[in-house]
């Protein structure tokens, strides 16, 4: 399979091809397409960029390995691959806490100290909504993407874009509209988004 | 103004990304148009939602080559044997050997690297230590007393004073 082949088959037709001889063709797809929003949501989950880049192959390996186990009865594979997402980082937030953890005994004021930072099930929370929100800005094209965001992660104003981008001013205002159409369109606002995991 | 004058500003309004100029234009509109001030309330829907959206960030583009590797390495192994896995998710449920040959692989390959690191690092001290040593400026022999030169059977030693570039001298 040719990896513009891999490219045109769904998310579902790619992983029954990790079963098969042309499963590097089909992770490299995968990849390709997940492993932004895997890498953005352990950005958020776990804070820190190595241990993100630690999940992202730990994800992609268990999607290699665990790949029969996908039930399309049960939910897309954008709802598996994020259970797995949580799974394994989830293992790797513990594996963090527990070394955070370790104090010698008896130092008082390392004792004193509480963690304040989230707990693992508000992480979890939280993460299902970072996920379906990365999944609809990956859904938009590289222009529109851009545009949307210079304008919500930069701070920039529409006439600020323009100058950074040499689009002309009416484009970024066209591809900002279309930007949010497209992904209340995704996102369902209101109906889908607190769709239940099974 | 009109609505379709006001729509291709109204995303950006909801962002707060608008001059401000252009955003008083709207707001006039607003005020007097129901419709326009429906589509900003979903507008705005949309934007909280992006408040929970991870940074913009790629991963290094070596992570994707690891994994290929590490795939291409596994499909090579000879190895069939299967091991269960204990595992509480249903997506980690597939024990397969695929799950146990990976597993041994994950536990050699570190160690296989780190033996050639080491030697790689061994070989590399051997060539540049002959390379940048420098002849011994004075050299001392290093004679016991006969009280310790009856403890150490006839030991004796001998120190090489070296330049050291920061014009110290080293004994070895």
């Amino acid at each position: 399979m040719m990896t513009e082949i891999a490219d045109g088959l769904s998310d579902e037709q790619l992983l029954t091809h990790l079963n098969g001889p042309e499963i590097e063709a089909a992770l490299s797809a995968l990849y390709d397409r997940y492993s932004r929003t895997v890498f953005g949501v352990g950005l958020k989950i776990l804070g820190e960029r190595s241990l993100a880049e630690g999940l992202v192959q730990e994800v992609f390996l268990k999607v290699w390995r665990s790949a029969d186990t996908f039930d399309s009865s049960r939910g897309r594979l954008s709802t598996w691959l994020y259970r797995v997402t949580r799974s394994c980082a989830l293992d790797l937030y513990r594996k963090r806490a527990r070394k955070v953890h370790q104090i010698p005994d008896g130092d008082p004021h390392i004792a004193a100290m509480k963690d304040s930072s989230d707990g693992p099930q508000q992480i979890v929370d939280e993460s299902w909504l970072s996920w379906r929100v990365s999944r609809a800005l990956e859904a938009l094209d590289a222009p529109h993407r851009e545009v949307k965001e210079l304008a919500f992660f930069g701070d920039l104003s529409q006439r600020e874009i323009s100058r950074l981008t040499g689009v002309p001013l009416g484009t970024v205002k066209t591809r900002t509209a279309r930007g949010f159409k497209t992904l209340r369109a995704e996102l369902a606002i209101g109906d889908t988004l607190q769709e239940t995991m099974r | 103004m009109k609505c379709a004058e006001i729509q291709p500003n109204l995303a950006a309004f909801a962002l707060d990304r608008l001059e401000s100029e252009e955003a008083a234009e709207v707001r006039r509109h607003l005020a007097s148009c129901p419709g326009c001030r429906r589509e900003l309330e979903e507008l705005r829907k949309v934007n909280r939602a992006l408040e929970a959206a991870p940074p913009p960030a790629t991963p290094p583009a070596y992570l994707k080559d690891e994994i290929l590797s590490l795939l291409r390495v596994e499909g090579l192994s000879p190895s069939n044997e299967e091991e269960p896995e204990a595992s509480s998710s249903s997506e980690e449920q597939a024990g397969s050997s695929r799950t146990s040959r990976f597993k041994n692989l994950r536990i050699v390959l570190p160690s296989v690297a780190a033996a050639v690191v080491v030697a790689i690092s061994v070989a590399l001290g051997i060539v540049f230590g002959f390379l940048r040593e420098n002849a011994p400026v004075a050299t001392i022999h290093l004679v016991p007393t006969p009280q310790e030169a009856a403890a150490l059977q006839g030991y004796w030693g001998v120190a090489e004073l070296r330049p050291q570039p920061s014009a110290n001298l080293q004994v070895e």
